[in-house]
């Protein structure tokens, strides 16, 4: 029984281990966003998707959107609500870095804990949650508002959990495993391939510990009642089954309520999955690209492309292979459970980048480093010799031989460090990261959409303006009237889309149709609406890649 | 306590033999019984008389023969008094275990089965102003005259006792008069409000029950987070070893019995399985009177004779709380415990409790043992209820009992300290789910309860009709409950504090009112997903939808995978401690839990209905539900592990 002093301490290390990780990711992702006014596309997005919730034309819960996983802007609700108070929370999207921030330091939590917890040792615990959070890009996506972070550190608990899990074989292990993996899913979409390996891991692990917990039946006392060696692996089966149960059970059901208030309320239960603004249909883009094109059913340029990405990610995990290997521990179940789950994310990149479905960011390879970091406390579990071999564990023996792995992994982390610096400011490796390193692009986007929200306000401060928020929420998120604004979340904005001006529509603003803004709505809609305008609309300003037609009322016609 | 037979003779008449020696003499038992009798004594205490009849050496009969030529007594030759123009005013009578059989002139003859002290001879003596004369009679002799001489007390404290001195607390009446009132007022009410404005009155209807759901969803949810959290009261086996079996009180063992002939010679088996001094258990069959087939059922058995029968007179109301208190007047035990005819208790609970009283300290008066399911894997409908069970016992009452709230009890295996339950006055005859209004008297008095982790093992409803009959009756004792305890609710927000008050709406409102509730907002929702019908987003404005979504979309969840993780919690402790029992399988059924609520919902409305048309009407399921070849067959099926039988064997 632990120490009540003992246990505060803890819990006193713990907060300030958070709250000092907050207030860095915290710093530096004001930095970015207010100070640089770099904030990336998909972060800000996400805020704008909360703040309809609460402040467009038509507040609805169903606003927040059905093509983007909703916890990530659920969990900005709150924070969006202050906005009146702190309009930096929305315009510069703020919460999303609070988000972020709070998702790192948690992670450094539950990796700081779990050393503590499996190893013993709140050294190597804070050295690893340390080299973790300050490689360079987890401490970024720790600060500019992207929902990796909080996905990673879904990912991480749910290791962790599943690894205590596989120690004490407790329900409520498996338990929070399975809650953090349906939390995952509720943040991005490659929670799905997650989960499938996992699901694999916990099928394997169950049954070949079934074995442990039914052990009881095989000493029943013969005659009626023993149980016969067939009865005894149903038994097993059961076992098996109702822990993948527990497991898969929360995001079973997440991802039905998904798919169910897509059908209710979009009218089409896979609209997430193929409806304009999917990722489906945004990746067609790719195929005009050579890079992209080129791997479309080429299994090795996938390959090759992914190792460029991959690489620096994997160095800890490597590290701890060739440690298994040393200790001649490679061929066993738990490198295989290690592998499986390393290589479920980028199994599905490999799947869509081979389709042509995917942009191949580098932050869809950078999972197998949190997860190497949260799988090691339990590989190198102190566990007396009787408790590792029930457990069925093959964790190194000797302290000597975890010693050498700790330093091992900790170099690899350190390398991977350093490594990611130069795949960053490499402009085709990572063009996002390079861009928000170097500010060539986006940034210039940034400005335009604030300026045009600004000229509205000026020009028309309470005209009804049409646009779509997929390329506008810029606008909509500056906009100091944002309640005149009709927009894709409006339920009415399908008919005033399709008839403007028998819907009292005054203006609309239009992106031009290159790349992905040809899936506007308005695009969509009136294809020629950027060149040439339409009988009914006149334009009236022009900026960089954006235009704004006037909408003559039926009258003046 | 009277003296102790065969000691009193011992130090006092020296010239006769002791009994031991007297019973050898007589050929009644052999020189091997003796030393057993004698050694069982060394370590378990108690009169060597008792022990010879509990290891059945010895016929009750034959011991009290010999008893009565060794103390120079009288048999008890009469099965009813004969010429008695007094008999003994009750009380008295029990205070000193004593029957007036017999009046010749000025003599009394007084049926005992304690010989009593010179003192108590002359306070009899001095009552009736007659000489008393003793004659001994066995326990069972003396309690056949018991029931015929003091039948009409028994049965009228039985049934009357609570009445009288807590009308307060008592069922007779389903409704007072001003619930009455106000039952018609709401009604009256509801009539004017729909007339005016049927649109209103829906809504406001709605707003009122969707925030009482809220309200009872969430305080479950906490109940169980708690329950999570909490472990039941733990007893090592290392401490019941230690149990100095001499200082083990008398426990009284109460088990209701009607047309229950079939599971009579399992009941005993169970019993005699218990790890528990025979001599010192007071196990009382409480039969019908009227339920002949079970009655001459226990006539063929050989049933060992520290078991009593008793008879339950015929009398309205008919319920078995009636049959307990009944059983409960004349129980020798300083705690009792009450258990159906099919359980099958795990050897060592009654240490466990004992030794879970003694460390909880006094203000624990009733510890639950946790009840389970030995027929889980039969059907569907088995293994619903057992992962029912499963986590009512596992998840919820240890939740109840980490927040301090109001108990409901389960209805059996609840042991007491029996001076509080009879300080309780026991019972409620009128109500049909005594325990769980037991549960809210003893929080009144300030009592607590405890859980213990040791598990009764009973038989699962196997057949939807029986299963509904049975929640019925639950459901309607949980409304009649709720009805007796709000009288007056300031009053009892006064008695029992704001926790206590809301933890017994949560637990004894919320039990039969969600399930009544389910239905229409299910209705709904199927009518506005299938027709859209326009009423009814009206009824759901604002926050009140955002409410009814995330219950809709949260609180479904919360309550199956609460499900789902509590049955596979004690599938998996189960395994260990006794394999075979509670398959994992079961956790498979958790998932389709709300079909199971759905049968909840048609026993809730039934409830209602019996309520309104007939609140007394004890529905027992036939306990007989199965042919009694399928009963081994189903053993076989699955193949479970009977510690019990394997104890016995």
């Amino acid at each position: 029984m632990m120490q009540p002093e003992m246990r505060t301490r803890e819990v006193r290390l713990d907060w300030t281990v958070f709250l000092f990780m907050f207030c860095a990711e915290f710093a530096f992702g004001y930095f970015l966003c207010v100070v640089k006014y770099d904030i990336p596309n998909d972060a800000l997005s996400r805020v704008a998707n909360a703040y309809y919730v609460f402040f467009s034309r038509d507040p609805h819960l169903a606003a927040i959107g059905f093509v983007w996983n909703p916890l990530p802007s659920l969990a900005e609700l709150p924070l969006v609500l202050l906005s009146r108070l702190c309009p930096l929370l929305v315009s510069h999207a703020l919460a999303g870095v609070i988000l972020a921030a709070v998702a790192a330091a948690g992670q450094a939590v539950l990796i700081l804990r779990q050393f503590r917890k499996h190893l013993g040792s709140v050294g190597w615990g804070l050295a690893m949650a340390g080299l973790l959070a300050i490689h360079p890009f987890l401490f970024l996506y720790g600060a500019n508002g992207m929902s990796e972070m909080m996905f990673s550190f879904f990912l991480v608990w749910c290791v962790c959990a599943w690894t205590d899990w596989l120690a004490s074989h407790a329900v409520k292990d498996l338990t929070r495993a399975g809650i953090a993996l349906s939390l995952a899913f509720l943040t991005r979409y490659e929670a799905v391939a997650f989960g499938m390996a996992m699901a694999l891991a916990v099928t394997m692990a169950a049954w070949r510990h079934s074995r442990n917990v039914l052990a009881g039946l095989e000493t029943l006392p013969p005659g009626g009642h023993a149980w016969g060696m067939r009865s005894i692996r149903r038994e097993q089966r059961w076992y098996t089954t109702a822990s993948l149960l527990v497991f898969l059970t929360p995001s079973v059901y997440a991802g039905i309520i998904w798919i169910l208030s897509n059908g209710i309320i979009m009218k089409d239960p896979l609209y997430f999955f193929h409806s304009a603004y999917s990722n489906q249909s945004q990746s067609s883009v790719l195929q005009s690209t050579e890079e992209f094109s080129s791997m479309v059913g080429h299994p090795l340029h996938v390959m090759a492309f992914m190792a460029q990405r991959l690489a620096v990610f994997v160095l800890p995990y490597l590290a701890l292979m060739v440690f298994r290997w040393l200790h001649g521990r490679l061929w066993t179940w738990s490198s295989l459970t290690l592998t499986l789950l390393i290589l479920s994310i980028p199994s599905l990149q490999f799947v869509l980048l081979l389709e042509g479905h995917s942009y191949g960011w580098l932050r869809f390879f950078f999972y197998p480093l949190p997860l190497t970091i949260a799988w090691m406390p339990y590989e190198l579990a102190n566990r007396e010799p009787a408790a590792r071999k029930a457990e069925r564990c093959e964790a190194p023996a000797s302290r000597f031989q975890r010693r050498r792995v700790l330093y091992g992994v900790a170099l690899a982390l350190v390398t991977s460090g350093s490594g990611v610096c130069f795949v960053m400011d490499n402009a085709r490796l990572a063009p996002e990261e390079y861009d928000i390193i170097h500010q060539r692009w986006n940034l210039g986007r940034m400005e335009t959409t604030r300026e045009i929200a600004q000229y509205l306000d000026a020009h028309a401060p309470h005209s009804f303006i049409l646009m779509d928020s997929f390329s506008a929420f810029n606008v909509i998120v500056n906009t100091r009237n944002p309640k005149r604004l009709i927009i894709t979340s409006d339920r009415d904005f399908q008919a005033a889309l399709h008839n403007p001006p028998a819907h009292h529509v005054q203006f609309m603003l239009v992106p031009e149709p290159d790349t992905v803004f040809q899936f506007d709505a308005i695009n969509l809609q009136y294809p020629q609406f950027y060149a040439h305008g339409a009988k009914w609309a006149t334009l009236v300003k022009q900026f960089p890649g954006w235009r704004l037609y006037a909408v003559r009322p039926p009258a003046a016609r | 306590m009277a003296p102790e037979v065969g000691q009193e003779y011992e130090t006092e008449h020296e010239e006769t033999p002791p009994l031991g020696q007297l019973l050898l003499q007589k050929g009644c038992i052999t020189p091997q019984q003796l030393q057993a009798a004698l050694a069982f004594q060394e370590k378990s205490g108690g009169k060597l008389g008792e022990i010879l009849i509990a290891l059945d050496f010895i016929k009750p009969r034959d011991l009290f023969n010999v008893l009565a030529e060794q103390l120079h007594f009288h048999r008890a030759d009469v099965t009813e008094p004969v010429g008695v123009e007094h008999p003994l005013p009750a009380p008295l009578a029990r205070r000193f275990n004593a029957i007036a059989i017999e009046e010749h002139g000025d003599t009394l003859r007084v049926a005992v089965s304690e010989p009593l002290s010179e003192e108590e001879r002359s306070i009899l003596s001095s009552y009736t102003s007659k000489q008393i004369e003793q004659v001994l009679a066995t326990p069972y002799e003396l309690e056949r005259l018991w029931s015929q001489v003091y039948k009409r007390d028994l049965l009228a404290e039985s049934i009357n006792k609570l009445e009288m001195e807590q009308p307060q607390n008592s069922a007779t009446r389903v409704l007072t008069r001003n619930q009455v009132m106000i039952f018609c007022l709401l009604v009256l009410g509801s009539i004017l409000a729909c007339c005016v404005s049927g649109k209103h009155y829906l809504f406001i209807v709605n707003v009122v029950c969707q925030s009482l759901y809220f309200f009872l969803a969430v305080f479950k949810a906490m109940i169980i987070y708690r329950g999570m959290n909490t472990t039941t009261h733990e007893v090592r086996p290392a401490d019941i070893s230690k149990l100095d079996e001499d200082k083990l009180p008398i426990y009284t063992i109460l088990v209701p019995l009607f047309r229950e002939a079939n599971v009579l010679a399992d009941l005993v088996r169970h019993i005699e399985a218990l790890d528990y001094p025979k001599h010192k258990l007071d196990v009382r069959l409480l039969l019908e009177e009227d339920d002949t087939e079970t009655i001459e059922r226990a006539k063929q058995l050989k049933i060992p004779y520290y078991f009593t029968f008793v008879l339950v007179p015929n009398s309205h109301p008919r319920t078995k709380p009636k049959a307990c208190n009944y059983g409960l007047i004349r129980a020798r035990g300083d705690y009792v415990v009450i258990y159906d005819a099919e359980d099958r208790p795990e050897p060592d609970q009654l240490k466990k409790v004992l030794l879970t009283f003694q460390q909880a300290g006094p203000s624990v008066v009733c510890v639950q043992a946790k009840l389970n399911y030995f027929n889980g894997n039969q059907n569907l409908l088995t293994r619903w209820f057992t992962q029912e069970y499963s986590n009512w016992f596992g998840l919820l009452l240890p939740g109840v009992m980490a927040l301090n709230i109001p108990v409901p009890l389960g209805g059996t295996s609840n042991h007491f300290r029996m001076s509080a339950l009879k300080e309780l006055n026991a019972w409620d005859p009128y109500n049909v789910t005594e325990d769980a209004d037991l549960g809210v008297r003893l929080y009144k008095f300030g009592y607590q309860t405890a859980i213990v982790d040791s598990t009764t093992w009973e038989e699962a409803n196997s057949q939807v009709r029986n299963w509904i009959r049975q929640r019925t009756r639950w459901i309607k004792g949980y409304i009649q409950t709720w009805l007796v305890h709000m009288r007056h609710p300031v009053q009892l927000y006064r008695d029992i504090g704001g926790r206590g008050f809301w933890g017994f709406q949560a637990m004894i409102l919320g039990t039969p009112l969600l399930p009544l509730m389910n239905p229409p907002f299910w209705a709904m929702m199927v009518l506005w997903y299938a027709q859209h019908q326009q009423w009814i987003p009206a009824l759901f404005p604002g926050a009140i939808y955002y409410v009814a979504a995330s219950l809709l979309v949260l609180g479904n969840f919360v309550f199956v995978y609460s499900g789902v993780v509590g049955t596979y919690a004690f599938a998996h402790r189960y395994a260990t401690s006794n394999p075979g029992l509670l398959s994992f399988r079961l956790v498979w059924s958790a998932v389709l839990a709300p079909v199971y609520w759905a049968l909840m919902s048609i026993a809730a409305y039934r409830a209602v209905w019996q309520l309104v048309a007939n609140p007394f009407y004890w529905e027992k399921p036939n306990t007989d539900w199965f042919p009694p070849n399928s009963r081994t067959q189903r053993m076989k099926e699955f193949p479970c592990h009977d510690a019990t039988r394997d104890a016995n064997t």
